[in-house]
């Protein structure tokens, strides 16, 4: 319990200080949020700036900004100027994790089984097939990916529309496209956990007690082959989400993605302080919710923290 | 478990959000995400083109001529040559939710437009103008506006979102009195608008409504209308250009715009701040071979204004352009440090850039390092004036030479090149002050003649709309303004 509370405000710890550096950070870059083409009037630039509280001094923006943090209020955004950072966040988050869960179930679907797969029947066909397959899904890049999918299941089938958002078929191709490279990272990693358990005593005794190889894999393999994997799908899930900017530009998506680098871009403030420890927030919240399971998984792990 | 159920559901309102079903009527790959919905502060031109539909003017434009007409004023004109212009409404005007509009409104509209403190962009527009409402001489109300010299093209700025009246007793973003109302907004996604039935020509609007989707990514947007799922884009991929031309000749058609792409010389530092090293460089920029090789259906630039608008005539180029470097100052410029170009990211920049540092290498032999930075970093640099040639663009927001020669003013904050000329600043005043159309245009024919000669900016391309409309689409006319008037638009069976 205790163990727990300390991560909790470690955490908490790691949120403040990624609010002060973000804050500092997005102010150092150079050029304003109200820089544009054409130059605004002084006068209209000035009520802008008063608008945002930009005229006051950096410590009184700060403790304005932190203020808010801690209540969940980001205020307005800059680039948005009609909209309160929160609605942006209430919009985009839920698209972004919608399409994170939908390329974790791809990499769950596709590379758990082929990982194990390529582990029973070491160094034949199938095995090297899936070693293949994934160094292919690791070295193309998401947009080179996505622009053979629209290609393909769009232009040439004409099954899938080729981007925008407006039904379930919408998402099926952003889904794959973004879980795939993750796919191909956990065969890998499964086959290697797996090969590494099954070449271990339990196993070698289990089954010259004669359990059935389906069994094994089941009850044996599996249960301690997914440690390995599960810490991996924490950081790894955080990418999915974080990670999806590419994808949300090809197939137009309304997500967070590109909001977290357009903010960076725009100099919008407020936006980027409330993504960045929004995301912050969410990395923390996954890497906490896999020490859970990994215990859970792994008594040992217990034992030694 | 409680927070498990609840992140679940939060995903799935997101899922079935992005899932919403999209009504029928027009389908616009509208560029870049919607900002602002208020008509008196947004700039872009994402959000113009939806503020075009929402909020109506008391003008609009003849999408073919680009001539002001009624609107919400049914009546309007103008005396002293434009220094003093009336508006009468049109009886029964309504905002969007039903409401009546009035005279008033539009007056408290403009008011607010002239407060500094309210922060809007366009508000010099009406800065110096005196606002009045009086009896007019057919016995209605009228609204007067005085200005201290003619605006000869202030009617044609009354149909720009930004004079549109703005309600009080609702949010400007919410209300309007253009031929579509809003339906719905989501950030990053689209702005779903649907028919007006309280805009004042109703009837003749045909859409029932339209989506203004937000697609970044230019060949997004072509592969969404490819798979027909859009019927307009704003813009298309440099690198598909010449295959729309060849195939969809009736859907693509490239045609010029009242903007234009030019060179900023930072005549405050060296080398740029002596007159014979900037007609030396600007000598050595070849328009036509940088149009024809990188410009992608640009025409070349000669001069700052495009050509266009009727009564002007643009000035004969510098007489100093079609005479040689002297071998002095050749050997003095083949001696010189690296000029510095600065421009910001974008395939086309580059482009430009990587064609200048050419022409400037064999035409002067300079050596020119190309600096490429990031939009607002490459503003704060240009504004600072810590740079010594760089690119710019500039898109008129109405179409008078002016609005393009203003930029050059001494004091205005988009000269950036920190030139100043008193005789070019005369010469403007003289024509704002001119009440003789023909007068006028010579006067600011004269000071882009002084512009040039003086070269703190060199010309390089008048630019061009790259449109892509689909063939369903009835009553779209393509304009030096890119001005669209969606409530006359319709659309049609198409036989294939």
């Amino acid at each position: 319990m205790n163990a727990l509370l300390r991560r909790l405000a470690a955490l908490l710890l790691t949120l403040l200080a990624v609010h002060a550096l973000a804050f500092l950070l997005v102010r150092a870059a150079r050029g304003g949020p109200f820089d544009g083409d054409r130059t605004f009037a002084p006068a209209v630039e000035a009520a802008l700036r008063a608008e945002y509280h930009l005229d006051e001094p950096l410590w009184r923006q700060y403790q304005r900004a932190l203020g808010g943090a801690l209540i969940g209020d980001f205020g307005p955004s800059m680039s948005y100027r009609d909209t309160e950072v929160g609605t942006i966040l209430r919009q985009a988050l839920p698209v972004s994790l919608g399409l994170g869960l939908g390329g974790l179930t791809t990499a769950l679907l596709l590379g758990l089984p082929l990982g194990l797969l390529a582990a029973r029947r070491r160094g034949r066909f199938a095995d090297r097939g899936v070693l293949a397959a994934s160094t292919l899904a690791l070295s193309l890049p998401n947009f080179v990916l996505a622009g053979a999918a629209i290609a393909l299941f769009t232009f040439r089938l004409g099954w899938l529309p080729p981007a925008g958002s407006g039904g379930w078929r919408h998402l099926l191709m952003p889904c794959i496209c973004l879980g795939l490279p993750f796919a191909a990272q956990l065969a890998r990693l499964t086959r290697t956990a797996a090969l590494e358990v099954m070449d271990s005593d339990a196993v070698r005794v289990a089954r010259a007690k004669g359990v059935a190889e389906a069994r094994l894999m089941r009850c044996h393999v599996l249960p301690q082959a997914l440690v390995p994997v599960m810490a991996f799908l924490g950081p790894a899930a955080a990418g999915l989400l974080t990670g999806s900017l590419v994808i949300e530009q090809v197939f137009a998506l309304p997500g967070l993605g590109a909001h977290f680098v357009q903010a960076a871009l725009n100099r919008d403030y407020t936006l980027a302080l409330g993504i960045t420890v929004s995301y912050t927030a969410l990395l923390g919240l996954m890497t906490f919710a896999t020490d859970l399971l990994l215990r859970r998984l792994d008594p040992r792990i217990q034992s030694l923290s | 478990m409680q927070h498990g159920f609840g992140i679940g559901f939060l995903v799935a309102a997101g899922i079935l959000a992005a899932c919403a079903p999209s009504q029928p009527g027009l389908r616009v790959a509208n560029g870049d995400d919607v900002t602002l919905l208020h008509p008196q502060k947004a700039t872009s031109a994402a959000d113009g083109r939806v503020l075009q539909a929402l909020h109506a003017g008391l003008t609009r434009l003849d999408p073919a001529t680009l001539e002001p007409e009624a609107s919400l004023a049914e009546a309007f004109g103008s005396v002293d040559g434009g220094a003093h212009w009336w508006f009468r409404l049109r009886p029964q005007v309504r905002w969007s939710d039903g409401n009546p509009l009035t005279l008033a409104d539009v007056l408290r509209s403009w008011q607010q437009l002239q407060d500094p403190a309210f922060g809007a962009p366009y508000g010099e527009w009406l800065n110096d103008a005196e606002l009045s409402l009086q009896s007019g001489s057919a016995g209605g109300e009228e609204l007067h506006v005085r200005f201290p010299f003619p605006r000869p093209r202030f009617a044609e700025m009354c149909a720009y979102h930004a004079l549109a009246p703005v309600p009080a007793h609702a949010a400007a973003t919410a209300v309007g009195s253009g031929p579509f109302r809003l339906v719905s907004r989501r950030i990053r996604d689209r702005v779903v608008v649907e028919r007006n039935p309280y805009y004042w020509d109703a009837a003749a609007v045909a859409l029932p409504g339209i989506e203004f989707l937000t697609v970044e990514s230019e060949f997004t947007a072509l592969n969404l209308f490819l798979a027909g799922q859009v019927d307009y884009l704003a813009n298309v991929p440099a690198l598909a250009i010449p295959a729309l031309l060849r195939e969809y000749p009736h859907e693509f058609q490239p045609a010029p715009q009242y903007a234009t792409t030019f060179l900023r010389l930072n005549t405050t530092a060296p080398p740029f701040d002596r007159l014979e090293v900037r007609r030396a460089f600007a000598r050595s920029v070849h328009s036509q071979d940088l149009a024809a090789h990188v410009g992608g259906g640009r025409a070349p630039a000669h001069g700052l204004v495009p050509a266009g608008v009727a009564g002007w005539i643009p000035p004969p180029p510098p007489a100093w352009r079609q005479q040689a470097t002297k071998p002095q100052l050749l050997a003095e410029l083949a001696q010189m440090p690296p000029v510095e170009y600065l421009y910001n990211s974008s395939e086309l920049n580059r482009d430009v850039a990587e064609v200048l540092q050419r022409q400037w290498r064999d035409g002067l032999g300079v050596h020119v390092r190309l600096l490429n930075q990031e939009r607002k970093t490459f503003l704060a640099a240009q504004r600072a004036l810590e740079y010594q040639a760089s690119r710019s663009s500039w898109i008129a927001d109405y179409l008078d030479p002016l609005s393009f020669l203003e930029i050059f003013e001494s004091g205005s904050g988009n000269n950036r090149t920190g030139w100043s000329d008193a005789h070019y600043d005369q010469l403007l005043n003289q024509a704002r002050h001119a009440t003789d159309p023909l007068h006028r245009n010579q006067l600011l024919a004269a000071a882009e003649a002084r512009l040039l000669d003086q070269a703190p900016m060199v010309p390089v391309f008048h630019e061009a709309t790259f449109e892509l409309v689909a063939a369903r689409v009835a009553g779209f006319t393509r304009n030096l303004r890119g001005y669209i008037d969606w409530g006359r638009l319709s659309l049609q069976e198409v036989v294939p």
